[in-house]
């Protein structure tokens, strides 16, 4: 079978496994699903963006696969987000690739091979939205293709992306079973203007295989971030998501976790601070096909100022996924009369021999711990200062071990922006 | 549960005619099944009804047929409303006491045990067939206070200025399609004021029986508590089962005063050839106290959010909210909570139970307003899945949106362990009695809410369901 054919086969025998955000659906009957409304762009990308995409790709199936979502993405507008203030959008200049620099053992998704492939045929996903998903897998200008051997354990992986201009990633990554690999990806604003990056991220981790994701968002005040991942889950495999969205005009992470293998074990630690008119609207999603598999979200977050965050943690247990363990917890601080705080979170159950709970809570400084810290000599604006601060001190902490420059720029940022 | 210890579980298996028998009672008056202009003037002809009545219905219908449905909840697609009988008013004058009923009528309300419980437990009870009331009665004593309790239609006539001043104004045709259905159609009901002062010492009821396939009941309810008075209302609600789908798309408006409390508390056990899309709504002024009891049982498809708009300083709601799924049964229950004022406070307890396949769907709502400084909220959802065939599902949406306030919201889902089922067994009951012992705890903080009648009620209906869940 040639390459081109191959993966015709693979599209077209319709096996993808798509998996939408939301699926209302129970034995016969169905629920009204939101249909989010669309606007077409002015000016869309068109042939001329594709193809320039195409210029630094030599591989075949990676120009094939993208020739189909460039289809797709034909076919689609621009949402309108109402929680996010997102009234469509006009896509800016296209430039077909954007600067990134790496550390550690990681292709570019031009090195991606059938395997790699393959998980691209298999696994599909919505994203934050369809239209922006499929944007940053048409017109990629960047993206990486990890692959691990079996039982290998390398050293972390840390990608820097730069904000020269819109940013669209397609990356791949395909850990082998018993292998380890630790990935950082840190976003930095150039704080030079509107910066827009979207992203699709497929992750399969096999069996008994270990992933550790920290992904650092040190977004700008007039910065869209779009960063969509998806995660399969094979048996016994483990998966520990870190992910810092700091500000941004709208920040809106999206990571699915689909949990297919018996045993596998997931956690998102999810940290949020937003300032001026930022807008984080966060989806976590879980969703849960295997027995004594284990999941929790847990997020907290900082708002001030106008700025408003939006936390959507949803659970989903299917039916089969016995002695499942979910678990949520939210809990968001606000600092300023103006913030806006919103919570979404939401648990859906088929399988009755599970244990699944949420919580979720908003609050203000406790005044007690703010004359503790006064009488102890601090001002109130210190005072608030530290408090504040504490919520992201475990992941600061945590951010050490892979270097003290990492975990210093985050602190430096959040202590400036609090 | 106080009733567990007088009543033998055996005693509470009931056969399912109590709620599932069809009278043959003549109607004066039957609308064509659908929805138009001629209908909506009809009804109103039929009621005598004054100028603005008639055009808030025509303009209601307005709305209704240039609006979508909404973009969530249950699934109505096959909800056709041009088969949909609006309006039937059965052959009988309104009466006040229940010798005048007519005898099939007056049956009908006896086996659902009505008459009944007026006499031991409520200080007035209307009873409404079909599409209108055709009892209402208040204790001599309430009169003499100056509670009116009075049938929708005798109100808009008596007190045109009063129900003008509060009818459809928490909740406007254009609040959704199915509000707005209502205004052009709506039909029975009460209208309840207490005034200053006033405290109730017992529960005004309203009873609700749809007899009649493919119809749709459509009542107006509106209780305005007046300063510092205190008023419990229960309504119940049934129908025999029909083939045709029978539409209930009442709506409910309170007007708590400063100072004053309502209570309302609903057994809903419509039919399950019932499509339920009610609206329910308080406005409650400084220092009032709004309480939600609700139950919803029956029905095949169901949307119902009690909401609260707390929008006096001080401000208070509370609901407690269980609903029951079974087959086929779509239930997208919940509760809407709005804070705008100071120092109000909020607690929603919401259960359900999905059994035999059912779907339960929880759905809130809890905004607080930026002026509402000091609020304090707590949502709380528990569900029990009694097998791996039905399906629990809880989403709130909590929008918080001042820096001064404290809000938590938690839930869980929960199963019987078949070590309790072992254990219950072992001491002599039978699986499905097991069951609905370890239901019927479930519901406890609901049940003891209700009055002592009204519990007993309950028990027998998750009984009954739980038996015929199993097999």
């Amino acid at each position: 079978m040639t390459i081109t054919t191959k993966l015709q086969y693979e599209v077209e025998k319709l096996d993808t496994i798509f998996e939408k955000t939301i699926d209302m659906k129970h034995n016969n009957l169905k629920a009204v699903e939101w249909q989010v409304p669309q606007i077409q762009a002015k000016k869309d990308y068109e042939d001329f963006e594709f193809q320039s995409s195409l210029e630094h790709i030599s591989n075949d199936y990676l120009k094939i696969y993208k020739g189909y979502r460039y289809e797709a993405y034909k076919s689609w507008g621009f949402p309108k987000w109402k929680r996010a203030k997102l009234d469509g959008y006009e896509p800016e200049k296209y430039v077909s690739f954007v600067p990134t620099s790496v550390k550690g053992k990681i292709k570019g998704i031009n090195g991606i091979d059938e395997d790699g492939i393959e998980i691209l045929a298999k696994y599909d996903f919505e994203g934050a939205h369809r239209k922006f998903l499929l944007m940053a897998e048409a017109f990629s200008n960047t993206g990486f293709y990890l692959k691990t051997e079996e039982g290998e354990s390398s050293e972390p992986i840390i990608i820097n992306y730069y904000w020269k201009a819109p940013i669209y990633e397609l990356s791949v990554y395909n850990l082998r079973p018993f292998s380890k690999a630790t990935v950082i990806r840190v976003l930095r604003s150039n704080n030079q203007g509107k910066g827009f990056r979207t992203t699709s991220n497929r992750i399969v981790v096999h069996k008994n295989a270990y992933l550790e994701l920290i992904n650092i968002n040190l977004n700008g005040n007039d910065d869209i971030n779009i960063d969509n991942i998806f995660i399969e889950l094979e048996e016994n495999s483990r998966v520990e998501v870190t992910d810092i969205q700091i500000r941004g005009k709208i920040s809106a992470p999206h990571i699915f976790f689909r949990f297919s293998g018996k045993g596998a074990t997931a956690s998102v630690n999810p940290y949020f601070l937003a300032t001026d008119d930022n807008i984080i609207d966060m989806l976590y999603l879980m969703r849960f096909y295997a027995p004594k598999t284990t999941g929790s979200i847990n997020g907290k977050g900082l708002i001030k100022d106008n700025s408003k965050a939006v936390f959507r943690g949803f659970l989903d247990l299917k039916r089969g996924a016995k002695d499942a363990n979910a678990s949520e917890s939210g809990y968001t601080l606000t600092l300023s009369e103006k913030a806006k705080a919103e919570a979404i979170p939401s648990l859906t159950v088929d399988e009755n021999e599970v244990t699944a709970s949420h919580a979720a809570s908003i609050s203000t400084i406790e005044s007690e711990k703010l004359y503790y810290l006064m009488t102890r000599g601090f001002s109130l604006e210190d005072a608030k200062k530290l408090i504040a601060y504490g919520i992201f001190e475990p992941v600061v902490n945590e951010l050490n071990k892979f270097g003290e420059d990492i975990s210093q720029e985050v602190q430096n940022v959040v202590f400036q922006q609090i | 549960m106080a009733t567990d210890k007088e009543i033998n579980i055996e005693d509470l298996l009931i056969d399912q005619s109590k709620f599932d028998f069809k009278s043959q009672v003549k109607y004066a008056y039957k609308t064509i099944p659908g929805l138009n202009k001629q209908i909506v003037e009809a009804i109103s002809e039929q009621k005598q009804e004054p100028k603005w009545m008639r055009e808030l219905r025509l303009k209601s219908l307005e709305i209704f047929e240039t609006w979508r449905d909404p973009r969530f909840g249950v699934d109505i697609s096959d909800l056709d409303v041009s088969k949909i009988v609006a309006y039937i008013k059965p052959d009988a004058k309104k009466a006040t006491s229940w010798e005048e009923v007519p005898q099939e009528i007056k049956e009908t309300f006896d086996k659902l045990g009505i008459p009944e419980a007026e006499k031991k437990a409520l200080a007035g009870v209307g009873a409404q067939y079909d599409s209108e009331i055709v009892y209402q009665n208040i204790k001599k004593e309430m009169e003499k206070l100056g509670v009116i309790f009075l049938d929708m239609e005798s109100a808009v006539r008596e007190y045109p200025d009063l129900v003008k001043e509060f009818f459809m104004k928490a909740i406007p045709p254009t609040d959704h399609k199915y509000a707005a259905f209502h205004g052009a159609v709506w039909s029975g009901g009460t209208f309840l004021y207490v005034p200053k002062g006033v405290k109730v010492p017992l529960p005004l009821q309203a009873y609700f029986r749809m007899n009649n396939p493919g119809m749709g009941q459509m009542e107006h309810t509106i209780i305005i508590a007046d300063e510092g008075s205190e008023v419990v209302f229960i309504e119940g609600c049934s129908a025999p089962l029909y083939e045709a789908t029978n539409l209930h798309a009442g709506a409910v408006e309170i007007y708590v005063k400063k100072g004053a409390r309502v209570k309302y508390a609903t057994i809903q056990n419509w039919s399950k050839n019932t499509y339920n899309l009610n609206t329910k709504r308080a406005l409650v002024d400084e220092d009032g106290i709004m309480e939600w009891v609700s139950g919803s049982m029956g029905s095949q498809k169901s949307m119902i959010y009690p909401a609260s708009i707390l929008r006096g300083k001080g401000a208070k709601t509370e609901t407690i909210a269980v609903t029951y799924a079974g087959p086929n049964q779509h239930m997208d229950t919940g509760s809407k909570v709005f804070m705008l004022a100071p120092y109000t406070s909020a607690i929603v307890d919401a259960r359900s139970i999905s059994i035999g396949g059912g779907w339960a769907f929880y759905r809130g709502w809890l905004r607080v307003g930026e002026k509402a400084k000091g609020a304090k909220a707590s949502v709380s959802c528990q569900a029990l899945m009694l097998d791996n065939f039905s399906k629990s599902d809880t989403v709130p949406i909590i929008e918080v949106y001042t820096d001064d306030a404290d809000i938590g919201h938690e839930a869980r889902i929960g199963r019987i362990r078949e070590e309790q089922i072992y254990y219950l067994m072992s001491r002599g009951l039978k699986e499905s009695e097991a069951k609905a012992l370890i239901v019927r705890g479930f519901v406890e903080p609901f049940a003891k809410e209700l009055p002592l009648e009204y519990a007993i009620e309950l028990n027998r209906l998750i009984n009954l369901e739980i038996e015929s869940s199993i097999g």
